[in-house]
């Protein structure tokens, strides 16, 4: 999986290079993706992706509790409407920083 | 007019791999066998995420020794069901409701309970563990 990524000041943009996320690739997902958000404040471009799956939200949840404690920012964006369905079903809209753009989700950073 | 079910079969090694290609062969094949206008995009991307989530719990919890698991899926004039079996331990599905939005797992089951309008697990004697999940489809569907 490729995550393609880059400073943008002090943001950290990462896009994620594949179209879906399930059980059989959300490990690696998490484990590179902690790495890359660690000591910065992240937007993560997610217009490539179609499929998130429970283990991929996961991944989410995790990583959103890593920024927590690392005290840094961590937003979402360019989500299809199928994967903001099932973000919503699940509850996730109440935690995850969701933006529609780049643009817009670096305003305040 | 009666129009014979829909049956598509398969029956993989338990790696969790396999869970992209069995959840887009089973979103390619209901997109091909229903035919209901523009709803059959979301319902055929709800199956391929509900076999995704089924087959992944299966190979985590019921392929410990390198098992099978058989997936049967069958769609009918009325209804798309589907089957996935292991030779796992087992699955309490009585009281699943929404996870915490900060806990990490458990979100499987959930999902499916929401997208499904029936969920239902049973042991064999011989010890497969059936797993089924049943949606029905809206009356301006047709089956090729």
């Amino acid at each position: 999986m490729k995550l393609n990524n880059y400073m943008d000041g002090n943001t950290k943009i990462i896009e994620v290079d594949t179209v879906r996320i399930d059980a059989g690739n959300s490990g690696e997902f998490k484990e590179n993706m902690s790495e890359l958000i660690k000591f910065h404040d992240a937007i993560i471009d997610f217009k490539h992706l179609e499929f998130i799956d429970s283990s991929g939200l996961s991944a989410l949840v995790y990583l959103h509790k890593q920024s927590i404690n690392n005290k840094t920012e961590l937003r979402l964006v360019n989500l299809s409407p199928k994967i903001l369905d099932i973000i919503k079903t699940t509850g996730l809209t109440q935690i995850l920083q969701i933006y529609p753009d780049t643009e817009s989700a670096k305003k305040d950073l | 007019m009666y129009t014979k079910p829909a049956v598509m079969e398969l029956t993989v090694p338990g790696n969790i791999k396999l869970v992209s290609v069995l959840g887009e062969m089973a979103e390619l094949f209901v997109k091909n066998i229903v035919k209901n206008g523009n709803e059959i995009q979301d319902l055929a991307f709800k199956i391929n995420l509900v076999l995704t989530e089924a087959a992944s719990n299966a190979i985590f919890y019921g392929c410990k020794h390198n098992e099978q698991v058989k997936i049967r899926i069958e769609v009918n004039s009325n209804t798309i069901n589907i089957e996935v079996i292991d030779k796992g331990g087992g699955l309490e599905l009585s009281d699943i409701e929404q996870p915490d939005p900060f806990e990490e797992r458990g979100r499987g089951l959930y999902i499916i309970k929401q997208f499904m309008d029936s969920v239902d697990y049973n042991q064999s004697p011989d010890g497969e563990c059936i797993f089924t999940m049943k949606k029905n489809l809206t009356t301006n569907s047709q089956i090729i």
